[in-house]
């Protein structure tokens, strides 16, 4: 089920603020994230998950520590650097605002493409399509952001994110301005990449129903990363999570 | 309500920063409009250089022409200020909305902001202005450009800036902040989306533009043809080409988006260049406002300079029927009016800038997460630096273009009418347009587009990709 790690994080702070008023946003964190993988990151509000995404995706840098994708230490990239690693190997889904509004639902799609000066091939074309198809966006494909539902938009993301065909997809509380059936089938088409294409999925979540289709759930609390668990039912992580906020 | 108008120059009041220096530059343009017509008048009385009658009244009728101008180039630019100030508190009026504020009384205390900066605004350039043509007249005099005559500064016409200023922007404010009127409630709760370029434009009052554009160009015609009996036919021609031109500026909603798409072309396929040419478009009234501005600014410049090169072109005729003395009377009368002509386009153009870098900076900042979207999936600083530059260049070259093709026609129109009656060339002529000032223009707008963007693309790099993810 696990492949091969794709990043490893070793001993990551994150101290946000200046001196006499700091955050210790994150504290000594080490973890790897495996290809072919669904992993979750689950914790109370405030506890660090969004940082310890920005850092494992290189949008943001830790106050120590290291990220490696392969060989490759992040702290190391320039800004111009990280850009092309991001545009290249890493795939990403918000919570909300994933895509430019002037922009059609394929220009988005493409638009990674379109960033780094390439065109993807006809084959590349071709699998692209296909994946927009399974996401059921071929009627919307001439479509502007506005003209699409929460869930419609999300697949448009998702389709963005699987289009470079990335090492990794990060999806922060992807599923946090769906309803329920709606966030049912945005996770059902992130876990299937983690299947069908052997990407390293990293879920950002702090509902339990969204976790549960993890294979891998971390826990943070205060900066920490308290549990590491394999796939665990919605009720069980619910428990998880009501000990965490009492211990709080 | 006065309470919350009160409330918004307090808090905030840098959102009327521009208003403030436009209007400032505005009631500075007039003032110096007026004290330049009183001051050159007196010293044509006593210089005795500006022998006949003709050249008086081409002087007062340019000086009204720009004092015209002057006010209208601010409306426009503050009608937009207004707009973009109104956008940025989209969110403030949709909660008052949600409360229970009309519209129309939300819009009323936007009015009193306008009259309360376009009163600071007024006064200030008034002064400013007495301040500088005070200080103009010994080192003209000094310099032997002006023979020593006293020159009364204090006239009772200069209250007429400060009370231009305020009605101006008052009124500018009013049509600028129509966007009040269209913040749904809705837009507190946060769930609104973009809103489309169809669903933006709005019926512009096609008959008005209409109206405006035959009126006016059959006053300009009507002009030019009585101009070959009379110069005198620039009472007409003036006021017409004034009108036709206010019927382009009221449809240019209409006249400009194809322009903008074409310049847009310019910049290739790249990325930054695809992205900048939908931003440009996506408020179309506000980069079409920005371009206005800038079209009154050149098209003033250029119409002048192409007046002046028929008038140098056909200079000869004049010295056959009217003398070498005269001759040259005339040609040192047109160059010290181009002088100070200069210097009042300069006020448009300066007017225009503000216009520019305000519109952008709000284009920035209303796409930060847009921008940080972009940068998290991989665009690299240098791209948002040239998206933010062509977005720039595509207003700028669209201004200067239109005012290019505007400024040669009523260039032309203006030498024609002024000089065509028998009292001078006796005849109708092509019009002279001098290269230069076509590279001149197109080098300067590029210009204006570089140091307009030059703030607003400090902001965009600075937008994190982390900023993408903010849940406000
Ligand atoms: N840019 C920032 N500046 C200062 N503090 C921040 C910033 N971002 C996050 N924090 C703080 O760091 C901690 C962790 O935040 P975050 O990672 O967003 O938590 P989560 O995503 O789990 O809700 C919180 O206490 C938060 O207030
Ligand atoms: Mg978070």
């Amino acid at each position: 089920m696990s492949g091969s790690p794709v990043i490893r994080a070793r001993s990551l702070n994150k101290v946000y603020g200046a001196q006499g008023a700091e955050v210790h946003a994150l504290r000594d964190v080490s973890v790897d994230i495996t290809g072919s993988t669904l992993t979750a990151i689950m914790g109370p509000s405030g506890s660090g998950k969004s940082t310890l995404m920005h850092l494992l995706a290189g949008l943001d840098r830790p106050t120590s520590g290291t990220v490696l994708y392969d060989d490759l230490e992040l702290s190391s990239l320039s800004d111009r650097q990280l850009t092309s690693l991001r545009r290249n190997l890493i795939g990403f889904v918000f919570q909300a605002f994933n895509l430019v509004p002037t922009l059609t639902v394929l220009e988005n799609v493409l638009l990674p493409f379109e960033l780094g000066g390439t065109k993807p091939s006809g084959e590349h074309r071709e699998w692209i399509l296909e994946r927009a198809a399974e996401l059921g966006l071929m009627p919307l494909l001439e479509r502007r952001p506005h003209q699409l539902s929460g869930g419609q938009q999300q697949r448009v993301a998702i389709a963005r994110a699987l289009a470079i065909r990335p090492r990794v997809i990060f999806a922060d509380e992807p599923t946090g301005n769906l309803d329920s059936r709606t966030g049912v089938e945005v996770l059902a088409m992130l876990e299937s990449a983690t299947r069908e294409q052997d990407q390293a999925v990293v879920l950002v979540t702090h509902d339990p129903a969204a976790a549960a289709w993890a294979d891998r759930v971390l826990f943070i609390s205060d900066g920490r990363i308290v549990h590491d668990v394999g796939r665990t039912d919605a009720s069980t992580l619910s428990e998880m999570v009501l000990e965490l906020g009492g211990a709080r | 309500m006065i309470r919350l108008t009160l409330r918004e120059l307090q808090v905030a009041p840098a959102q009327h920063v521009a208003t403030l220096i436009v209007t400032s530059l505005g009631a500075l343009f007039a003032t110096i409009v007026i004290e330049a017509d009183r001051v050159l008048a007196s010293q044509s009385a006593a210089g005795g250089f500006l022998a006949h009658g003709f050249v008086r009244l081409l002087l007062d009728v340019l000086g009204s022409v720009f004092l015209f101008v002057a006010i209208f180039v601010s409306c426009i630019v503050i009608a937009n200020t207004f707009g973009i100030v109104m956008t940025a508190r989209a969110r403030r009026i949709a909660l008052l909305r949600l409360l229970g504020a009309e519209g129309r009384v939300l819009r009323r205390g936007v009015m009193l902001e306008g009259a309360i900066v376009g009163a600071a605004g007024g006064l200030l350039g008034t002064a400013i202005g007495v301040a500088v043509v005070a200080a103009l007249i010994p080192l003209l005099t000094a310099s032997g450009t002006f023979v020593p005559t006293p020159s009364p500064l204090v006239t009772p016409l200069l209250v007429a800036p400060a009370l231009i200023g305020i009605a101006s922007t008052t009124g500018a404010a009013w049509f600028g902040s129509g966007r009040v009127s269209t913040v749904t409630p809705l837009e507190a709760v946060g769930a609104g989306q973009e809103p489309t370029r169809t669903e933006l434009r709005r019926r512009r009052r096609p008959w008005l533009v209409r109206g405006c554009l035959s009126l006016g160009t059959a006053m300009l015609v009507a002009g030019v043809a009585i101009g070959s009996r009379t110069p005198l036919g620039l009472f007409i021609a003036a006021p017409g080409g004034a009108v036709s031109f206010l019927g382009f500026v009221l449809g240019a909603d209409a006249f400009l988006p194809p322009v903008l798409q074409v310049v847009g072309r310019l910049f290739g396929g790249s990325a930054p260049a695809s992205l900048s040419r939908g931003n440009a478009l996506r408020h179309p009234q506000r980069s079409v406002r920005s371009a206005v501005s800038l079209v009154i600014g050149v098209t003033l410049v250029v119409m002048f300079a192409v007046a002046a090169a028929c008038f140098s072109t056909e200079a000869g005729a004049v010295a056959a029927t009217a003398g070498p003395q005269e001759a040259a009377s005339d040609a040192a009368f047109v160059t010290l009016v181009l002088g100070v002509l200069g210097v009042l386009i300069g006020f448009s153009l300066a007017i225009a800038a503000v216009g520019l870098v305000n519109s952008l900076s709000l284009s920035v900042l209303q796409r930060r997460r847009e921008i940080g979207l972009l940068r998290a999936i991989g665009l690299e600083r240098r791209q948002v630096r040239l998206m933010v530059l062509f977005e720039s260049l595509q207003i700028t070259l669209t201004g200067s273009a239109c005012g290019l093709v505007l400024g040669v026609l009523y260039g032309w129109a203006a030498a024609l009418t002024a000089l065509s009656s028998d009292h001078h060339i006796g005849g109708y002529f092509l019009p002279t347009v001098p290269l230069p000032l076509v590279v001149a223009v197109v080098v300067s707008s590029a210009l204006l587009a570089v140091v307009a963007s030059l703030a607003p693309t400090r902001r965009a790099t600075a937008v994190p990709p982390v900023a993408a993810l903010a849940v406000d």
